[in-house]
């Protein structure tokens, strides 16, 4: 164990410019998916703070303010319950990406004669390390933003530091959560590696995704339609619970969509980079939804809060309720974009990787670095584009309930925003061009 | 007419009637051990500079600049492919042979000398023109088959056509007509991890072949197979390549591989030691000035 370990150690230092690149992306994203969950505990917390529950409990009558305060409270329970799968998505993405390559270190610590349980140990050591450092990171970045998350208004005023700041343990909590997220999705992509040990990747025809995935978000559809709309005054925690299962629903089509897309897409694909784009988005429709899926959903609550119009305000606090939607549906989209970019850029990272010696192949033969950027920017590009037309189109057509007229102008606004933020994302993918050039590099 | 026609030899290739390439087709379950070196198969005669793949004087040497430079990996080699011709290039693991072909192939400049293709000299062109050169006038086969696990057979071998720019459809098309002579038929959808080695091999063939290259490139086309399947993959490769009118430059370390070629030359420390089969006391059936390669 002792001759392992110190094997293990020699490689990390020798592979450490190979394996830089991973390294730094895997810490980056855990920093981002911390901070990210921090801040949204931060604003729960402070939304929690500023209105407490009145002496009665929610039962029996509530004043006007009460019962307002209580809505922002429900908003701010929705906002994270989006927030957080994307969030957590990109802690698991990150963990792989963490692992990934490392298939000869693998092989050369069995050669030295660990066993399989200790290798399986200190790789999950090295990701849940990195895991650590990109969290404790992530604390710092969070502890930065305060300031400039405190300057956001919310029901007429700004939010104050100590309504932010969150206590220790809560903080730990956080980062324990990320570390656990990295720690399972590790031992989840090792336990593939463990039965291929020589990491030979054989792909084969991909298995098609089942349809009953469709039948799943379409019964959550008609139970968001058949239960919430009719309620007047729907418990904060059914909405929580329909909406969690919405967003479960809706990551479980997504693939399929994903999936049916590529293949229509790789059948008629006239290009090189189109073709490969399509092939690769229809080979690991998963991977693909886990890198733009967060950007559907964001488009979703982005269109919900921003969309829904406080009719005849009449108090102060009415009014400010209807500014507030939006400032919250931006900031929200603005976490879930910096979180999808990173998940995107990671999962590309991934990928190139993965494929360099293809790459290099590729390169040989005389593909230009141009047609590979292409092939790649079109790979997220097209389930991109899909995803937020898909969502835009979804909650406009749940919004149609609520709202007898949708404002054209807010409508023009939530398009244009959706689009900036799939903008943001695609851009993403300039990260692992560095990668590609290094992969592609012929001499 | 296919695009692949066997029994059509294009114009100015050179015929090849010794066995390798009027061998019947090999099965892999048939006991196969190559050619013998005494039939290997005889060359054309004069050189044609403006369709022959030149080296003069090749000189490479790896190091940071600045650097005290090592011994070169290259030290001044001279070697003419003549069109439609095999070569294979044989030498020990370090002798300069993986970087002779990365040098003849555009894929590397060297330090000194020229590399003259069709007139020009690659070793001055820009990266961008050596990329299209690689692209439109080049094939490679790889150790192993390096195909994209995503794409089917027929899309892998299609893909070198459509980055130089044609239509899906006849890119398909053209590449379709490949399957049945390597012995491929009904294998066109499947993906590279559904594929034999031998299979995988093939279709990396038909890959470099389907562009219609001067010239291709391989390099230890067979090194990951068994002997069988070897021969069967040295077979087509051959038999394609003299149907398309390419030349071939096969790099191994496999006597049997190297008895599929037109001519052997050996490198050892970056020189050429032997030419054709001298190192072996085989005597090459084509006249030995067809391939000029010079000890220097």
């Amino acid at each position: 164990m002792r001759a392992a370990t110190e094997l293990w150690w020699r490689l990390r230092r020798a592979g450490a410019a190979d394996n830089r690149v991973p390294g730094i992306l895997a810490v980056v994203s855990f920093a981002v998916a911390t901070a990210a969950l921090l801040v949204c505990v931060a604003g729960l917390h402070a939304f929690e703070a500023r209105n407490p529950l009145p002496p009665g409990g929610l039962e029996g009558h509530l004043s006007d303010e009460a019962a307002l305060g209580n809505l922002y409270v429900t908003l701010a329970w929705i906002a994270t319950t989006c927030m957080v799968i994307p969030i957590l998505t990109l802690g698991a993405v990150a963990a792989r990406l963490a692992i990934a390559r490392r298939d000869q270190r693998l092989a050369a610590l069995r050669l030295a004669g660990a066993t399989s349980g200790q290798v399986t140990l200190m790789t999950l050591a090295e990701a849940a390390a990195q895991a650590v450092v990109g969290a404790l990171t992530g604390v710092v970045v969070y502890l930065a933003a305060l300031p400039l998350v405190a300057r956001l208004s919310f029901q007429g005023r700004p939010f104050e530091l100590r309504e932010l700041v969150l206590p220790l343990w809560q903080t730990l909590a956080v980062v324990a959560a990320v570390v656990v997220v990295a720690v399972v999705s590790g031992a989840s992509s090792l336990a593939r590696v463990a039965i291929s040990p020589l990491g030979v990747a054989a792909r084969t025809s991909p298995k098609r995704l089942s349809v009953l995935r469709v039948l799943v978000a379409l019964a959550a559809g008609a139970a968001w339609v058949l239960v919430i709309t009719p309620m007047k005054e729907p418990q904060r925690m059914t909405i929580v619970l329909v909406l969690g299962a919405m967003i479960l629903a809706v990551n479980a089509v997504g693939p399929w969509v994903v999936m049916v897309a590529g293949r229509v897409g790789a059948r008629l694909a006239p290009t090189a980079a189109t073709l490969l784009a399509a092939r690769r988005i229809a080979d690991d429709p998963k991977s693909t939804w886990r890198a733009v899926g967060a950007l559907g959903l964001a488009v979703v609550v982005v269109g919900f809060t921003s969309l829904a119009q406080v009719e005849d305000p009449t108090t102060p606090l009415e009014r400010y309720l209807a500014d507030d939607l939006g400032t919250g549906a931006l900031v929200t989209l603005v976490i879930i974009t910096i979180v999808g970019a990173t998940s995107t850029g990671v999962v590309q990272a991934a990928r190139v990787l993965d494929q360099r010696e293809q790459y290099r192949a590729l390169a040989l033969a005389g593909t230009s670095e141009r047609s590979l950027h292409r092939a790649r920017a079109l790979e997220v590009a097209l389930p991109l584009s899909m995803t937020i037309v898909l969502s835009a189109g979804f909650v406009l057509v749940l919004m149609l309930p609520f709202t007898s007229a949708l404002d054209s102008g807010l409508v023009v606004r939530f398009l244009v925003t959706s689009a900036v933020a799939g903008a943001v994302v695609l851009a993403s993918v300039l990260a692992s061009r560095s990668l590609v050039r290094t992969a592609s590099r012929v001499a | 007419m296919s695009y692949y026609d066997p029994a059509r030899t294009p114009p100015g290739a050179p015929e090849r009637p010794a066995s390798p390439t009027t061998a019947p087709p090999v099965s892999p379950t048939v006991g196969f051990t190559g050619v013998q070196a005494s039939s290997r198969p005889a060359r054309a005669a004069s050189p044609d500079p403006t369709r022959d793949l030149i080296a003069r004087d090749l000189v490479m040497t790896y190091g940071r600049s600045g650097a005290p430079a090592g011994p070169p990996a290259l030290g001044g080699v001279d070697l003419t492919i003549r069109a439609g011709e095999s070569l294979a290039v044989m030498g020990p693991s370090g002798s300069g042979k993986t970087t002779l072909l990365h040098v003849l192939a555009g894929i590397l400049r060297p330090t000194g000398g020229q590399v003259l293709w069709r007139g020009r000299d690659i070793a001055r062109m820009s990266d961008r023109e050596r990329t299209v050169l690689r692209r439109e006038d080049f094939g490679f086969v790889f150790q192993q088959g390096m195909l994209l696990p995503e794409l089917p057979a027929i899309e892998n071998v299609a893909l070198p056509l459509m980055l130089g720019g044609v239509r899906r459809s006849e890119a398909t098309a053209r590449a379709a007509t490949l399957f049945h002579p390597l012995g491929l038929s009904g294998l066109e959808k499947r993906r590279p991890g559904e594929l034999s080695g031998g299979q995988a091999q093939r279709v990396a063939i038909a890959r470099a072949l389907v562009a219609r290259p001067g010239v291709v490139f391989a390099d230890e086309p067979t090194g990951a197979l068994d002997q069988t399947t070897s021969a069967e993959v040295m077979h087509h490769l051959t038999q394609l390549a003299a149907h398309t009118g390419a030349s071939l430059v096969v790099v191994t370390h496999d006597e049997n591989v190297a008895r599929w070629c037109h001519g052997v030359v050996r490198v050892r420390d970056g020189r050429i030691a032997a030419a054709d089969a001298d190192a072996d006391d085989h005597v090459a059936a084509g006249p030995v000035q067809a391939v000029t390669a010079v000890a220097r």
